[in-house]
């Protein structure tokens, strides 16, 4: 019951939403808002009841839904989909209280947020993999409405391609599924009955299934060379829709292949992992290479993802309990990191309406409280101990590096940690600390619904890199049970 | 005796001047009713299988209630939008409408 | 005592003392005096008095060394937990003394030097947060809480060399700084994957244990033992990766003192030191150690001898000294090592806060605009005597007494080629420092108006001066006391052949060269300064090379940079214009290429990009009509 309560308590909003009249719009932001908090608050209730000890799905429900197909309304939580959700109702209530700046339009923009929400909270939450299908494809439309209206200058072109690659990808994942369906003897959609048939398919329908997964995940990861969508989105979406992208959607693609992915196709995983190693360090170090060239500011920050995302995807491939809490921390991570990055960004984009880093200098003396901020978040994405970001690198590193055959990628992958440190630096004396330029010298400093949003993502960064065993232990339980 | 291929035939028929009506006449609610015309050929089409090949089931006549029940919906759709590109051109001639052009 | 528990327990205090200070200070800062420095000053004054306890009750026997405390654990990750784990022995706790006391006395300097520029919260949170994450390092049990130190004091120097970034060569400076060290850090880095895929662990003890069981092939420690003193050379600004250091005097005088050169810079070598034992399993990892820090200590005394900026100065001689450091680990010459790291921190904290004072008084760097300013800043120039007398190692100054602890280990090691650059380097340095004071306190001045306005900086930057002046004069002979040396300084493998007798002439070429340095010095840059005019032209060419660095910067920009830059703009085109088109606009270009050639408005025309909806069916139709057929054949 309550993971459907948690589910589609977004949904109701939206349906709620569109009783109220378009003109009242400082009641549709606190309805939603208050929505958003509770479906965090909901997220969190269900986090702290979760029982440490218990290695399998809790609170599952499960209703057959369309018995011809053997398709099941299956939902349930496990560790790994908790922090998910939990980062997806956290990111969400954020980026609807930066979306109070949104002028255009409002009514339809929440609508179509909480509907996004509904469909990523489900996609984390569904077992059976018809229904989560129906979920991830289910974020594509608001997806493409929210950049495509509220964007920037190439906003309809930036959400078609977005919506036209993933799109692309998922028709893979559709195929694997459906083959899967045929493949298994209960002919169904169930993953729990496919991951105990899935070790005995045949070695050659594994690797086909793998790679049509795998396809649909690398678009969303964004996996080289699937990703250039990403910097396209990232720049012509609006603030809050780039924090739900880089924080959230990047992650299903993550989460995909550890659920999915791997479990269903374990041969062809083992035997595809250089593959996927390579992949990862060509991520982490072309992304960070990628983004040192970049002029906008925005842009730079969405090369940084599709590096750390490299991070993630080379502990996923390590396939041994510490690259998976490296990946799952670098997920969290990232996310709350990337997340505070572009409100940041946003929060100057506001008052200048400039990105180019070349036009800025000297906002550290204009701003010195967003100027803290923003090195604290920059700090904590190029991997400064004691905040979350160190200890997902970290782990996806050793996790990795335990692999003999993939020492001398993982060594190569280290040359990213360089880069990064070299843009995000770079970046920060361009833009902050340099001679003022006379331009900027009346800019405020962040106002208080900036600083609502932002601080609750640096905290809990802080919070994660000093204490981890929030999120470890339950993880490495999951793993060694 | 009528058999199969008669039923057949002429769902095909009916088939055929439904395509022809939707590819080539000018008006709009022309080609809605022209693919109603398709939707019935397919009606036909699968009482005439149910009738002939499988007496004992009821599959193919349940099917086209589901039809029948889709193309109301369809066409109720269909004639909206027909009214509200009424509305804004006041012209319903096929011809006219190419604001699909790149 | 005054404290009457047990003070063990509170060793953890002593790093989180200031670590504590370094948040509350900008969030509180503005109510509290002074914008929070005295807080930072509280905290790492109550961290040195716990640490001043602790060595007392070594020193009455009631704390036996090594003592480790009981871990707090942190997390777990797989099998492996994570610990804080803090441990005291011998060199943690010398080192742990001096970090706190240097860094009080920089802070109580700071008053003074800093009292009219802007940021202070920034400032002393900063230095507050430095102070922790170096005590971090020198307390830490375990190679992953020593690296989180290690990574806190590299995001502290950047913000405090970039401190003043109104002038674009501090942030440019700063990144530098961080950049380098990075460098260095990758080594580190891979250093700790290696150590646990190798050795299982990260904790000192255990490793140590694994080491001395044995069994590992001597390539795996030469890697391991490699990969830290990655780390080491970049922190420590060794060759190649020291080009930082020189830039990084941008940062405020004080700034200078603590970090390069009484702690942040001697972390290198102290992480050395904590790792001999892994590094004495490797011959070759020795040797390269030693020839490392002797060649970059020559090449960087070189450098000093060329230099006209007196902090400058100062930095090149931090690297050729910490040069000679390594250099004396490399030959298992712990002790001297450990023990002029110790001397170090003091003559030249000394001598950098002394620098600080003459540049407060006369605002230029510049030497060649100084001269004779031993009338107007008499104690300046006695404690920049004494610090000098002890960097060119004339008895009985302290660094008389380390240094030549690091040549006689050098002369046990049957190393001649080491011995005579050590013996050079001492020579030069004397001769450059001296140069220096001739320059800037003796002489006639060079600029009269400079040294009209110049005058004696206020109490609260000279008496630090004075307490670390005392410290240049004595601790040589304190650390040499026969108790006080085996505490601090017995190797961890003692070495029975380092145990020979040293003949006199090492100690007395030792001296030799030195005074001889002073000599020429002070000769050739006091008063007269033609007969140095017409040597400047004879060497010219050499100078300029040597005043330039021998364009190590201009070869890592053309090198290095100009390449990484150049492959990141060619990775972004290569993105925009050949992966983006192939999966993009290549769809849509094949599509076109296949289907027709005409242009837009000539298949508007024929009907297939009308915008029709009929004639986009008729195609459908058309295409299902084909498909249709052939699959039934």
């Amino acid at each position: 019951m309550i993971l459907s309560l948690l589910t589609f308590f977004p949904l109701v909003g939206a349906g709620a939403l569109l009783f109220i009249p378009r003109s009242k719009e400082n009641i549709l932001r606190g309805v939603t808002f208050v929505v958003s908090a509770i479906t965090c608050l909901i997220s969190f209730w269900l986090w702290t009841h979760m029982s440490p000890m218990h290695n399998d799905f809790q609170f599952v429900e499960k209703h057959m839904w369309v018995p011809r197909f053997g398709i099941h309304y299956f939902l349930g939580v496990d560790t790994l989909s908790i922090w998910m959700v939990l980062l997806t109702t956290l990111l969400s209530m954020i980026a609807i209280i930066s979306a109070f700046g949104i002028e255009h339009r409002v009514k339809e923009f929440f609508i179509f947020f909480l509907t996004l929400e509904t469909a990523m909270i489900g996609a984390f939450l569904s077992l059976d993999l018809f229904l989560f299908y129906v979920f991830w494809e289910m974020t594509l439309i608001p997806m493409y409405f929210l950049i495509g209206i509220w964007g920037g200058p190439r906003k309809e072109y930036a959400a078609i391609k977005f919506f036209l690659f993933t799109f692309f990808g998922s028709v893979f994942m559709l195929v694997a599924l459906i083959a899967m369906y045929f493949q298994n003897n209960a002919h169904t959609f169930d993953f729990t009955v496919l991951v105990t048939q899935a070790a005995q398919w045949p070695r050659s329908f594994q690797l086909w299934i793998f790679w049509g997964l795998f396809i649909a995940f690398a678009v969303k990861i964004p996996a080289f060379p699937l990703h250039t969508w990403l910097p396209l989105a990232h720049v012509e979406a609006p603030t809050p829709i780039s924090v739900i992208l880089a924080g959230v959607l990047l992650k299903m693609g993550a989460y995909g292949l550890m659920r999915f992915g791997l479990t269903l196709a374990p041969m062809a995983a083992r035997e595809m992992a250089h593959t996927l190693t390579v992949i990862a360090v060509i991520n982490i170090v072309y992304g960070s290479l990628c983004a040192l060239a970049q002029k906008d500011m925005k842009r730079m920050i969405a090369y940084s993802s599709i590096s750390h995302m490299g991070y993630v995807l080379l502990g996923i491939a390590a396939m041994d309990v510490m690259g998976f809490c490296g990946a799952v921390m670098q997920m969290v991570a990232h996310g709350l990191i990337t997340g505070a990055l572009f409100l940041l960004v946003g929060v100057l984009y506001d008052r200048t309406h400039t990105r180019d880093m070349d036009a800025f200098g000297g906002i550290g003396e204009r701003m010195p409280f967003y100027t803290g901020c923003m090195l604290m978040a920059c700090f904590a994405s190029l991997g400064l101990p004691l905040l979350a970001g160190f200890l997902g690198e970290f782990f996806c590193f050793l996790g990795a590096f335990q692999i003999e055959a993939f020492r001398g990628l993982t060594a190569v992958g280290l040359l990213g940690v360089l880069f990064t440190a070299a843009f995000f630096l770079l970046m920060l004396r361009r833009v902050f600390f340099s001679p003022a330029r006379k331009e900027w010298t009346h800019l405020p400093d962040m106002n208080a619904r900036e600083i609502i949003a932002v601080l609750p993502l640096l905290a809990l960064a802080l919070l994660l890199g000093l204490y981890p065993s929030l999120l470890l232990n339950p993880i490495t339980q999951a793993f060694n049970g | 005796m009528i058999t199969l291929a008669h039923m057949l035939c002429l769902s095909a028929i009916l088939f055929s001047i439904g395509i022809y009506g939707v590819l080539a006449r000018k008006s709009l609610i022309a080609i809605l009713m022209s693919v109603e015309l398709m939707f019935n050929a397919a009606n036909i089409n699968l009482v005439a299988f149910n009738r002939f090949l499988y007496p004992d089931s009821l599959w193919g006549q349940g099917l086209v209630l589901l039809v029948i029940t889709v193309a109301a919906a369809e066409a109720v759709v269909g004639l909206a939008l027909v009214i509200a590109i009424y509305r804004n051109t006041k012209n319903l001639n096929a011809d006219d409408l190419h604001l699909l052009h790149d | 005592m005054i404290f009457t528990f047990s003070m063990i327990s509170h060793l953890f205090l002593i790093p989180i003392l200031p670590f504590a200070a370094a948040f509350l200070i900008p969030i509180f800062g503005r109510w509290l005096p002074q914008r929070g420095a005295w807080l930072s000053i509280a905290a790492v004054m109550a961290s040195f008095i716990i640490a001043l306890d602790l060595l007392l009750r070594v020193g009455d026997g009631s704390l036996l060394l090594p003592h480790a405390v009981t871990p707090v654990p942190w997390f777990s990750v797989g099998l492996y937990e994570f610990v804080w784990g803090f441990q005291l022995d011998g060199l943690s706790l010398l080192m742990g003394l001096i970090v706190t006391g240097v860094s009080l006395l920089i802070q109580i300097y700071s008053l003074g030097y800093m009292s009219d520029a802007p940021r202070l919260k920034q400032y002393f949170a900063s230095l507050s947060l430095f102070t922790s994450g170096m005590l971090l390092v020198v307390f830490s049990d375990n190679y992953f809480q020593l690296f989180i130190g290690w990574e806190l004091m590299g995001l502290c120097s950047y913000l405090l060399i970039g401190y003043d970034w109104d002038r674009e060569a501090a942030g440019k400076a700063a990144v530098k700084a961080f950049l380098t060290t990075r460098i260095g850090d990758l080594g580190f880095y891979a250093a700790l994957l290696t150590i646990f895929i190798i050795l299982g662990t990260f904790n000192f003890v255990q490793i140590e244990e694994r080491l001395l069981d044995g069994g590992l092939s001597s390539w795996a420690i030469t890697l391991m033992a490699l990969l830290i003193f990655g780390g080491v050379v970049g922190k420590s600004a060794q060759f190649p990766l020291h080009v930082w250091l020189p830039d990084a005097m941008e940062g405020p005088t004080p700034v200078s003192a603590l970090i390069h050169s009484a702690t942040m810079v001697a972390a290198g070598v102290y992480l050395t030191a904590r790792s001999y034992v892994l590094f004495s399993g490797s011959p070759m990892a020795m040797h390269i150690v030693s020839w490392v820090g002797g060649g970059t200590s020559l090449m960087a005394a070189l450098f000093g001898v060329a230099t006209r900026d007196i902090k400058r100065m100062l930095a090149f001689s931090t690297i050729s000294q910490l040069g000679l450091m390594l250099l004396g680990l490399g030959v298992s010459g712990y002790s001297g090592s450990v023990m002029h790291m110790a001397t170090h921190a003091a003559f030249k904290a000394l001598l950098f806060l002394a620098a600080g004072s003459v540049i407060h008084a006369v605002h230029t760097n510049d030497i060649w605009k100084m001269g004779s300013l031993s009338k107007q800043m008499a104690v300046t120039f006695t404690v920049f005597l004494f610090g000098a007398l002890a960097l060119a190692a004339i008895p009985p100054f302290a660094g008389f007494f380390s240094k030549d602890k690091i040549i006689e280990n050098i002369y046990l090691a049957h190393q001649p080629g080491l011995l005579a650059l050590a013996y050079s380097v001492s020579g030069l340095t004397a001769f450059y420092v001296f140069r220096v004071i001739g320059l800037v306190f003796l002489g006639q001045p060079k600029e009269r108006d400079r040294f009209a306005h110049a005058h004696e900086s206020p109490w609260v930057m000279t008496i630090p001066m004075i307490i670390l002046a005392f410290f240049a004069v004595s601790f040589g002979w304190i650390l040499s006391r026969p108790s006080i040396f085996e505490t601090f300084f017995s190797a961890p493998l003692h070495h029975a052949a380092l145990e020979a007798a040293i003949p006199a002439w090492v100690m007395i070429t030792a001296i030799s060269v030195a005074v001889g340095g002073m000599g020429l010095g002070l000769f050739l840059y006091t008063g007269d300064l033609t007969r140095v005019e017409s040597l400047a032209r004879v060497f010219h060419p050499i100078h300029h090379f040597l005043f330039r660095q021998a364009y190590l910067d201009e070869a890592y920009e053309l090198f290095l940079l100009r390449p990484v830059r150049g492959l990141a703009a060619g990775l972004d085109w290569f993105d925009r214009q050949i992966i983006d088109r192939i999966f993009v606009d290549g769809f849509k270009t094949i599509a076109d290429e296949l289907l027709s050639r005409r242009t837009p408005e000539e298949a508007t025309a024929s009907g297939e990009r009308s915008g029709r909806i009929q004639n986009y069916l008729m195609i459908v139709t058309f295409a299902a009509l084909v498909l249709l057929f052939w699959n039934s054949h």
